[in-house]
């Protein structure tokens, strides 16, 4: 009977709470978070030891000591580089690059990235919450990540495996979405975008605090770009059995983001949805090329309740619900036998969970983290079939797929303070997979220490484990040219990671880094596509297994600095050798694995620090391609400049930006599923925003 | 549905109460609350006037907030930049580890900081009529001035009279009254 009423009690304040901020809309409530805090400042002392601290931020962890080389990337660099997507943030990021193959884009980490896969083997967070989906695994980092920049507030990187605390997935880095308040927004903006090959962006953003501490922020955006009207792939050219190899108007993109985020008291409230709809102009899977029906549609919506509150001066409690659905389909259009054909493929998913995290700090020189986690992958349904108008209507299933289960995690951490400038991080996990027969024990250990009060230097080890999605596990195709194949048997990837990483802050807004790893990738699922006699084709041939071994051996060099007229300098620069063990080729150089990447930004503030122009320069080394093993996709660079004001002006606040200044037609690499080698991304780009506050 | 029962069967499992956010209490981020009470503390501390090095300020009619870079709170902080405590005018600075403290009236030391670096601003602020103040562990054993204390609930301060009297720094009656606790004489 208790339970009835307490949800009860739940669903009444939930709905007074609703109430309450439309009637506070209505009136156009004035009870603006600095009026709040002007109050308190002119209160007495003696009635300020008596005011309530909300939000606990004591078991916040400092960057300084987590057991990682995190880079971070702020909403003033946001704003500085004009970053459009989460995909141009993170290459902005240490030791991060990415491909776009003009359906999804692609992260690689360290000199690792494996096509034909969607981010699966890195874990996306919003606001420290698990987004990467249930069938792919898959990380969206385009048009199609839910979150507009201007929400964001900040981007953690942390590299390296971190399955001790967040569980699987963590194998190359975790990235974390942080974002904004409605505080920080503290009424309505409004922002429309214009940019080439016919883009705009039309943006609303309402953000607000009110004296109670409830905190609201909703966002919503609706983008669409014409893309190019024409592209030329020379592998569909005359010379290859096609027309004259021009894709026309393929490139369209459209989407619709919303966003919200609903505090008050300990809990939070977020939602999120996305709708991205993507033509496909590469003829990609043997698709009739140029052909407009050919597109990919991503949808994905969530919500997410936490409770978080000190229940103790030492012990903090966390707690959270989630559900998330997702749905794509993609249309591919092709011609069989002089007959034209449409394949329809899609999956379908719901998952949902929970979280249950205790901090605690009793024990003298501890900091300690004890969690549980449950995921309930409640659907994973995977269809494929092919869909024929003439000359009869007619349908044929070729997949039907459905899946569930559960995965469950615990793990513990300490943080053991052994002297003022030792730190000893450890942490375990253990979780139980649906999809493996094993559990999986996964440790981290991260030895810190100050040396001096500029230098720090941390010793890192740790390992994580990816089981098999259900595209890997349960896709299949019956058909003879089709090559998909499920296979019950595959079961988890493995990382071993270890890091030396030594930051050194001499003073004067400089710092500096330097790390050195070691990456030992095992049991990568890959698809088996080697035929061993022409047209003969192994038993194993189009199912996903646990084959691929890959070590990367590397060094990061990084400057940064900061002067207090906002004039700011960062520096990076990645090197590292990725070894395909399972290559015969003398060089066993992996295949889209860059040695070097260099980054360099720069910001120089004028007029006293009200409008600021930045530089942005990406070097991007060669890559061995994968349609043509021993190829070479070349080496490029990527210069982008953005002038932006620092604070609007009459309330406005217009930005302009200059991307790929260079004009360099650069390339990434095609996979196994596209006829060309290498794919030529956009030249010379411009983009113009102005943004209204109200 | 399942979603909800599952997270109202998580959180009754553990028997937690929803603690009673009443709106006539007043309530506050630690972050706004801790600017509110170095805003205080400029009120309520008295600088030597004859002292040299710190008469430019003074004359200048600025009390000097000295924040460390790794301070986090900056919109609370901007806040109290330009408010008035004593007839002067409080200004925020951010200052890195290793720059003269003379101007500073105050210092703060979040426990962001780590404590390596903070014994190391305590070295720093030695020889200036600087008050300390951070919200870190065992800040009044290492030599600090006035600890922040978080009681789980409310905010506290603790004072360090030894260290305040030997920067000849004075603190306000009142200051002392309130205070939860007050080492030396």
């Amino acid at each position: 009977m208790r339970s009835t009423n307490y949800s009860g009690n739940i669903l009444v304040r939930y709905a007074c709470l609703q109430i309450l901020f439309f009637s506070s809309l209505l009136n156009g409530g004035k009870a603006y978070s600095a009026e709040v805090a002007d109050t308190l400042y002119d209160l007495p002392l003696d009635q300020l030891v008596n005011v309530e601290v909300v939000s606990a931020s004591r078991f916040k962890q400092k960057s300084s000591e987590a057991p990682s080389a995190v880079d971070v990337v702020t909403a003033k660099d946001i704003q500085n580089y004009g970053w459009r997507t989460l995909a141009d943030a993170l290459t902005a990021m240490r030791g991060l690059y990415v491909r776009n193959d003009r359906n999804y884009s692609y992260l690689g980490n360290r000199g690792f990235s494996h096509t034909g896969d969607y981010n699966s083997r890195v874990l996306f967070m919003i606001d420290g919450r698990r987004i990467n989906d249930a069938i792919f695994d898959q990380g969206f980092i385009g048009e199609e990540f839910m979150v507009d920049m201007n929400l964001i507030e900040r981007i953690e990187y942390l590299p390296g495996s971190g399955s001790s605390v967040y569980g699987g997935n963590a194998l190359l880095g975790v990235i974390n979405v942080i974002t904004k308040q409605g505080k920080d927004f503290n009424g309505l903006k409004v922002s429309g975008e214009v940019g080439s090959f016919d883009t705009y962006r039309g943006r609303a953003t309402y953000g607000k605090q009110w004296r109670n501490g409830t905190d609201l922020i909703i966002n919503g955006s609706r983008y669409y770009s014409h893309g190019q009207e024409q592209l030329y792939f020379s592998d569909f050219d005359h010379k290859n059995g096609g027309v004259d190899g021009i894709a026309h108007d393929m490139d369209h993109e459209r989407s619709s983001k919303l966003f919200g985020k609903l505090s008050y008291g300990d809990f939070t409230l977020r939602g999120g949805y996305v709708d991205r709809y993507k033509r496909v102009p590469t003829g990609a899977y043997e698709t009739t090329f140029d052909d407009n029906t050919y597109f990919t549609v991503d949808q994905q919506a969530y919500i997410d309740l936490d409770y978080i509150a000190q229940i103790k001066n030492d012990l903090n409690l966390e707690l959270r619900g989630f559900h998330h659905w997702s749905k794509y389909y993609q249309y591919q259009p092709s011609e069989q036998q002089g007959i034209n054909t449409i394949n329809y493929d899609t999956a379908n998913a719901r998952w949902w969970g929970g979280e249950i995290k205790l901090t605690g700090t009793q024990f003298a020189h501890h900091k300690w983290i004890l969690g549980l986690e449950v995921q309930n992958n409640a659907q994973q349904q995977q269809l494929n079939y092919t869909i024929l108008q003439n000359p009869v209507p007619y349908e044929e299933l070729l997949l039907s797929a459905h899946s569930n289960g559960w995965r469950t995690g615990v793990y513990l951490q300490d943080e053991y303070h052994i002297t003022d400038s030792l730190l000893l991080n450890v942490g375990l996990r253990l979780d139980q997979h649906y999809m493996l027969k094993n559990l999986q024990l996964n440790p981290r250990i991260g030895l810190i220490w100050d040396a001096s009060p500029t230098i720090t230097a941390k010793l890192l080890y740790g390992s994580a484990f990816r089981a098999p999605n259900a595209f890997e596990r349960y896709y299949n195709i019956p058909v003879e040219e089709a090559s998909y194949k499920s296979n019950p048997n595959n079961t988890e990837e493995l990382i071993k990671s270890y890091e030396a990483i030594a930051e050194w802050r001499p003073g004067n807004g400089l710092k500096l880094l330097g790390t050195v790893f070691y990456n030992n990738l095992q049991n990568v699922l890959e698809k088996n596509i080697t035929e061993a006699d022409i047209g003969k084709k192994d038993s194993t041939y189009g199912m996903y297994n646990n084959t691929g071994h890959y070590q990367t051996y590397g060094f990061e060099l990084g400057a940064e600095k900061r002067w207090d007229n906002g004039r700011q300098f960062k520096l990076s620069w990645t090197h590292n050798y990725t070894r395909d063990e399972q290559d015969d080729q003398p060089s066993n150089w992996a295949q889209n694995s860059p040695k070097n990447l260099v980054k360099l930004h720069y910001t120089e503030p004028f007029f006293n620090d009200t409008v600021r122009l930045s530089f942005e320069e990406i070097f991007v080394d060669q890559r061995r391609t994968i349609k043509i093993p021993n190829g070479i996709a070349p080496s490029y660079h990527l210069l982008n400049i953005h002038l932006s004001l620092s604070k609007p002006l009459h309330g406005f606040q217009p930005t302009l930006g200059i991307y790929n200044v260079l004009d360099q037609h650069f390339e990434v690499l095609g996979s196994n599923e596209h006829k060309q080698n290498t794919l030529e991304m956009d030249g010379r780009t411009v983009r113009f925003r102005l943004e209204y506050g109200f | 549905m399942p979603f909800w029962v599952g997270v109202l069967g998580l959180t009754l499992s553990l028997g937690i109460t929803i603690p009673k956010t009443t709106l006539a209490n007043p309530s506050s981020s630690e972050q706004t609350l801790t600017v509110a009470f170095l805003y205080n503390f400029l009120k309520f501390s008295e600088w030597p006037t004859q002292n040299t090095q710190n008469t430019q300020n003074t004359q200048n009619n600025i009390l000097n907030l000295c924040v460390t870079d790794n301070t986090a709170f900056e919109a609370e902080l901007n806040a109290i930049d330009g408010r008035i405590a004593q007839n002067k005018i409080v200004r925020i600075n951010r200052i890195e580890l290793g720059e003269s403290l003379k101007e500073c009236q105050l210092l703060f030391l979040p426990r962001e900081e780590k404590p390596i670096r903070i014994r190391e601003w305590l070295k720093n602020a030695k020889n200036t009529p600087t008050l300390t103040v951070s919200n870190m562990d065992n800040f009044l054993d290492i030599g600090g001035m006035i600890a922040l204390i978080d009681d789980g609930t409310r905010l506290q301060f603790e004072i360090n009279l030894t260290q305040v009297k030997s920067a000849d720094l004075k603190l306000s009656a009142q200051l002392l009254q309130i205070a939860r606790a007050i080492r030396g004489k």
